[in-house]
């Protein structure tokens, strides 16, 4: 975790990079406004997204965010909820996943603009639930948490695994891990713990 | 400042398309690589982009049959998790997705995603060309329908127009004898190809009807030589021909009768593995791969001749 200096040190190098990009940014794009505004102008097309909405762990929210930034950046920058992390950012860690109507997916690929009128989930909401819950007691009686940074994103990858697959064997539930990466290789205790899940609390997620 | 559309049916997506020039995310898996940004600032999308991963329209999976050809057709908006637990998915194309990337990158991904990146490295594609894909490009004014290995002209590089997008991939719905499909990557799942290699073929009586094979990451699209695939079944075919045609001991020639498995099996195995060695060696002139940060030119080449080796032995 960041301490609060840290934190505040980092955002002021995000607003710094945020205005040195933006500047270029809008430099370039008015330069080619002046050529194609005036065909722009005459095709006027309906449908661009001013803003998205979704339901966020339950709760309705809307962001008028650029539809193609990163699921990821909106939840832990707008919503504060960084138990999604950027790992790798191209999708080979799983550090980021979360729940897309009920489906595990790389917040770090998925642009904002698809999520539109879907519904996710963060380890964060996971959490609060039953499944979720009963996902930790698993995860804490296997001894499958060591230095924890890959937890939220093997337990998404769980709930998606079982709530598609209640009876998964021991190499649909190693498939069902197999875009999650855990640095300290305690793979075979994450394993068990989800047939735990599967052979005992397999109607949890019927 | 780039603009997002989202249009509200398929209709709509092609009107946009003739007003605006967009970039199409569908899933936007590999889009979203390759505009990375910093952390929290938008990816660097050159123009506007239009989303058409919601389009309920072009999310299906079909199986239809014209003129005595069975085939499907598969949706642009079909992801591949989808289509990898389909019912009609063909068993070939099913063992390339179970090994492309990771369930939640193919919760997202696309097929027409995979194609329309034209990665050389594309792991659907050699199944794709084997099963003579067609993809059916849209525009307002109507449809086209281009075969796979000329939509596909060079890395990143594809035949579609501005004003076209990619409506639905149609493939032949072939039962193939034998289903052989192979990647080769740095780790099991979410690995980008250092070779792939995909091979059916079909036996009538023993005798080899129809064989097809396609690399992928071995040049700068898919590699399938339709020219050399009809040899190796017309070598194979004069070879048993020449084995059936032995006379017997009164000296009269009686091919229905004699069998190829009770002819001089030694000898046969012998021609046969002879056979097999020429076959992978006329390979060997169109598989030229390079070195690149995943692998090297002569690793990529003998790995990719040996599964063509172990394809053709299992035939």
């Amino acid at each position: 975790m960041l301490s609060g200096a840290n934190s505040a040190a980092n955002s002021e190098i995000y607003n710094k990079i945020k205005s040195e990009i933006s500047s270029k940014v809008s430099n370039e794009v008015s330069n080619e406004m002046n050529s194609e505004l005036s065909s722009k102008a005459n095709n006027t097309v309906k449908n661009s997204m001013s803003k998205v909405t979704f339901v966020l762990n339950g709760q309705a929210v809307e962001s008028s965010e650029n539809p193609t930034k990163r699921l990821l950046d909106i939840l832990r920058e707008d919503h504060g909820l960084v138990g999604a992390k950027e790992g790798c950012g191209e999708g080979e860690c799983g550090g980021c996943a979360v729940l897309l109507d009920y489906k595990i997916v790389n917040s770090c690929l998925t642009p904002l603009g698809s999520v539109q009128d879907k519904q996710v989930i963060t380890i964060e909401g996971l959490s609060l639930s039953t499944e979720g819950q009963t996902i930790k007691k698993a995860f804490e009686d296997y001894g499958s948490v060591q230095c924890g940074i890959c937890t939220p994103g093997m337990m998404i990858a769980t709930a998606s695994l079982l709530h598609h697959n209640q009876k998964p064997t021991e190499a649909e539930i190693r498939e069902g891990l197999s875009g999650n990466l855990c640095r300290c290789t305690g793979y075979n205790m994450i394993v068990k713990a989800i047939q735990y899940l599967a052979d005992e609390k397999g109607e949890l997620w019927c | 400042m780039v603009l997002s559309y989202r249009p509200v049916s398929y209709a709509d997506a092609l009107s946009i398309l003739t007003k605006v020039p967009v970039t199409i995310i569908a899933g936007g898996t590999d889009l979203m690589v390759k505009k990375r940004s910093w952390s929290n600032l938008a990816p660097t999308f050159d123009g506007d982009v239009m989303f058409v991963g919601h389009l309920e329209e072009i999310s299906y999976i079909k199986k239809l049959e014209k003129s005595n050809q069975k085939r499907i057709h598969i949706g642009a908006t079909i992801t591949l998790e989808e289509l990898l637990y389909h019912k009609d998915t063909p068993e070939i194309l099913r063992q390339a997705l179970g090994v492309m990337a990771s369930p939640a990158i193919r919760h997202t991904a696309t097929l027409a995603g995979n194609i329309g990146n034209a990665s050389p490295a594309g792991d659907s594609l050699p199944v794709l060309y084997i099963l003579n894909a067609i993809v059916v490009l849209a525009s307002s004014s109507g449809e086209r329908q281009v075969p796979i290995e000329d939509f596909i002209l060079g890395p990143g590089k594809t035949a579609i127009n501005s004003d076209e997008m990619i409506k639905e991939i149609i493939i032949d719905d072939c039962n193939f004898g034998t289903v052989y499909y192979k990647k080769v990557g740095g780790r099991k799942a979410d690995a980008i190809s250092k070779v792939c290699f995909a091979g059916c073929g079909s036996k009538v009586d023993g005798q080899i009807t129809d064989m097809r094979v396609a690399f992928g990451a071995v040049g700068p699209t898919v590699v399938r030589v339709r020219s050399l695939e009809e040899a190796c079944v017309n070598a194979h075919r004069a070879l048993q021909l020449s084995v059936s045609e032995k006379p017997s001991e009164d000296g009269l020639v009686e091919p229905s009768k004699v069998n190829f498995d009770q002819g001089d099996e030694s000898s046969n195995s012998i021609a046969r593995e002879q056979l097999d060695s020429e076959t992978v060696k006329k390979f060997a002139d169109y598989v030229r791969p390079i070195d690149d940060q995943r692998s090297n030119a002569i690793y990529r080449k003998q790995i990719a001749l040996n599964l063509l080796k172990d394809f053709i032995t299992k035939l």
